[in-house]
């Protein structure tokens, strides 16, 4: 499992967490959500989403919501293929 | 590991806040949704009086209310579809793997019997509809994700209670639970965006 979060750089926990949060979560969510959420700081929170972006995780971009132009997140194939592997290692550790 | 999961559940919990929002707004527009059909079918009548021609009539409402049901209760799967991920994931608090088959299966029943069996007895059906949709929305709510707020009692106590009594006093009280859970409705999706 190690391996597995080592090669996607996912042993920041907030990073897995939202990996794991976007999974569960059908579409897009906003930045400010989040941010709101994890409560960490705005440049952190960029960074974070910027370097799962280059790893192919994540989309991260900016388009219309209903409360106007937002910088919104979604998980990728590559992401929820991620997930799922984790999934079962996690349960593999479990049970 | 764990620090991932405990921010991932921190993050689902604002979604599912929300999620629950849209649920009360959809649900608290149905009334509405429902009687227009009411309205254009008076309106209908009079014309019908004044020249003579026939453009609605009572199977067409029925028509209609199945329609409108049909679409509410779609855009409650699509909703809620989110909710059984996440109580069926590794990520769940509480095990519920049987929760949507359950509660799929035992709104069918209850609706069906309603519809077979009519309006006399609309008091005892109703109640049985409002217990399943209180019963299951709190037991969503505390699935360990989000936290009951007192608007989630305000609209599902309300609704419990008032929702049979409307087939017995006055159809107004649909009304009062339309604003409740439109409130209630606002209110999380405030809460889900930080400003609740």
């Amino acid at each position: 499992m190690l391996e597995l979060l080592r090669r996607y750089k996912l042993l920041n926990g907030n990073k897995l967490g939202i990996l794991l949060a976007l999974y569960h979560v059908e579409g897009y969510v906003t930045f400010s959500d989040l941010q709101s959420a994890l409560d960490m700081p705005k440049s952190s929170l960029h960074k974070f989403l910027e370097e799962m972006k280059e790893m192919g995780l994540l989309e991260y971009r900016r388009a219309i919501t209903d409360l106007g132009v937002r910088a919104v997140v979604r998980i990728t194939k590559r992401g929820q293929e991620v997930v799922k592997e984790y999934a079962e290692l996690i349960k593999k550790v479990k049970f | 590991m764990l620090e991932g999961e405990e921010t991932a559940r921190r993050i689902v919990s604002v979604e599912l806040r929300k999620t629950l929002g849209r649920f009360y707004i959809l649900w608290g527009s149905f009334p509405a949704a429902a009687n227009i059909f009411v309205v254009a079918v008076a309106t209908a009548e009079g014309a019908r009086a004044v020249l003579g021609i026939a453009v609605f009539s009572m199977p067409w409402y029925v028509l209609w209310f199945i329609m409108v049901l049909g679409v509410y209760v779609w855009l409650t799967f699509h909703i809620f579809i989110s909710f059984y991920r996440v109580v069926t994931s590794f990520l769940r608090v509480k095990s519920n793997k049987w929760y949507g088959v359950f509660t799929a299966s035992y709104f069918l029943l209850v609706l069906t019997l309603w519809f077979v069996l009519g309006g006399q007895l609309a008091v005892v059906f109703s109640a049985l509809y409002a217990v399943g949709v209180t019963f299951f929305t709190y037991s969503a709510i505390y699935s360990g994700f989000v936290r009951p707020r007192y608007y989630d009692h305000m609209a599902l106590i309300g609704f419990l209670l008032l929702f049979p009594l409307s087939f017995v006093f006055t159809y107004a009280f649909q009304l009062v639970i339309s604003l409740m859970w439109i409130y209630a409705g606002v209110k999380s999706l405030m809460e889900g965006c930080g400003g609740g």
